[in-house]
């Protein structure tokens, strides 16, 4: 319910602004119009693809033996989200220390925002 | 003294005229590998991040990488081991995440397909899908067009291939889609049916990999599907860059005797050119298995299968010569396997998980040899 009404014309500008930036802020599974690009909020992910956790069947069968030959390929070249710190760029070094995920998994670092 | 500065001269130029193998890796670096012995001999960092494409320049003598981060581009001098030139494509508010990509015959241009994304105040919009040409010498962005929206690009990446006369470019997905080099406009498309195995279709199409391929010719394993019946049938097909025509030659029907889950790799091809290799991959997930198949090309026919154990994502290459047939991708190690019988000779291990960039192979530099 709109419990404000613009009475000055400051106020009829603002409630004009506000109106107009509605269209910027939706739910992600409205029933927009299907040609309008995603809205990405930045920080957030859209791709909920299977991948380094599960396959595409829900299981874990269809994963590299084992999931950690899969560790760099599905986050850093396939851009799925995964549980690990952002590569690409707030933590380029994250992983230097770990040449192979396979072997080396031991060393990789723990970050902390 | 002399005799010695001649040897240590004569050694160096031997690891460089040797064939090698070049593998990107997630430390932000280009290994170079022994084509014999399959040891590294060196390890080349690049400036700009981790490479997840490269490409062999047309001197043979360059590698061209785009590298992830920033959208960096990198030129490795491979008789150097250096990276000689390297920038990035991306400012503080936009990325331009090119991906695939292939060089004109000049070694000048590289096309390639970008979508820009600009950060906002609380968000990043994604611009539309481009063609786009790089400018190797300005760094420039120098001509970019949007793609044709009813020939929306494949979700993992086209192979790219410039015609040999620099006229056409050619994006390998789907079906072949032809454009022209001087405008990016759309003026072609040929349908192609394409192995259902999901992400390995793109890897049929990148005539770069593979050195003993025709520059004219691009050839690979195709299905397709007769049109009364519709019953799915593979063969080896051959499309010439020049006059853009298709040559298909049946040899059985999809995966015989399996199910319909599956595909084919690229096709590898022997030195000569007689003898073709692949791997064909039957079901899915916990039931997958694989197998080499061999082929006689002048016949075209399939010679003889064998099954290995295969992990569930992996890349297929070849040797120089084409003796070995190499499996790698998906981790650090390499599997080396005789191309006459099919059968595992050994595992190499890199150390060093390897991008999903792919494989360069090059055949020994015998004209370096002459210049010294």
């Amino acid at each position: 319910m709109k419990h404000l009404k613009a009475i000055n014309s400051k106020a009829s500008r603002l409630e004009a602004e506000a109106e107009s930036q509605k269209h910027d802020v939706f739910a992600l599974q409205s029933g927009r119009d299907a040609t309008k690009q995603p809205h990405i909020p930045v920080g957030c992910s859209l791709a909920f693809f299977p991948g380094w956790e599960v396959d595409s069947a829900g299981g874990t069968a269809g994963l590299c033996q084992p999931a950690e030959r899969d560790l760099y390929d599905c986050y850093a070249d396939c851009f799925w989200p995964a549980q690990v710190p952002d590569h690409l760029n707030r933590y380029p070094d994250w992983s230097k220390k770990c040449a192979a995920a396979t072997q080396d998994w031991r060393n990789l670092d723990v970050v902390f925002p | 003294m002399k005799t010695i500065a001649s040897s240590i001269v004569f050694a160096l130029f031997a690891v460089h005229s040797q064939a090698a193998i070049y593998l990107a890796t997630y430390q932000g670096e280009l290994l170079t590998i022994d084509d014999a012995t399959y040891s590294i001999v060196k390890k080349t960092k690049l400036r700009t991040g981790i490479a997840r494409e490269m490409i062999l320049m047309p001197d043979k003598k360059h590698v061209l990488l785009m590298t992830n981060q920033y959208s960096g581009i990198e030129v490795v001098d491979l008789e150097k081991g250096e990276v000689v030139d390297s920038w990035q494509v991306d400012t503080p508010s936009t990325r331009l995440r090119p991906t695939s990509m292939a060089i004109d015959p000049t070694g000048r241009y590289v096309y390639t397909m970008t979508a820009t994304y600009t950060k906002k105040v609380d968000r990043w919009d994604i611009g539309e899908d481009k063609l786009a040409v790089i400018d190797l010498t300005s760094h420039k962005v120098v001509r970019e067009e949007l793609f044709p929206k009813d020939k929306k690009p494949d979700s993992f990446g086209m192979s790219f291939r410039v015609s040999p006369d620099g006229k056409s470019l050619y994006l390998f997905g789907s079906s072949v889609l032809i454009f022209d080099t001087a405008t990016l406009k759309f003026s072609k498309e040929i349908n192609l049916e394409k192995p259902i195995y999901p992400g390995m279709s793109r890897v049929n199409f990148i005539p770069e990999i593979d050195p003993h391929d025709s520059p004219d010719s691009v050839t690979a394993l195709f299905q397709t599907e007769d049109p009364y019946v519709h019953k799915r049938i593979f063969g080896l097909a051959k499309f010439d860059l020049n006059t853009r025509t298709f040559d298909f030659t049946p040899i059985g029907t999809t995966v015989p005797g399996k199910n319909e889950e599956g595909g084919m790799s690229n096709v590898r091809l022997s030195a000569d050119r007689k003898s073709g290799y692949a791997v064909a991959s039957f079901g899915e997930h916990g039931d997958k298995t694989c197998q080499f198949w061999s082929f006689d090309i002048p016949q075209k026919a399939l010679k003889s299968r064998q099954d290995f154990t295969c992990n569930s994502r992996f890349y297929f290459s070849s040797s120089h010569d084409g003796k070995d047939l190499l499996i790698f991708g998906a981790g650090f190690e390499i599997g080396v396997y005789d191309a006459a019988t099919l059968k595992l000779k050994k595992t190499v291990n890199l150390g060093y998980d390897v991008t999903m960039a792919g494989m360069i192979v090059l055949p020994p530099q015998a004209n370096q040899v002459a210049a010294r």
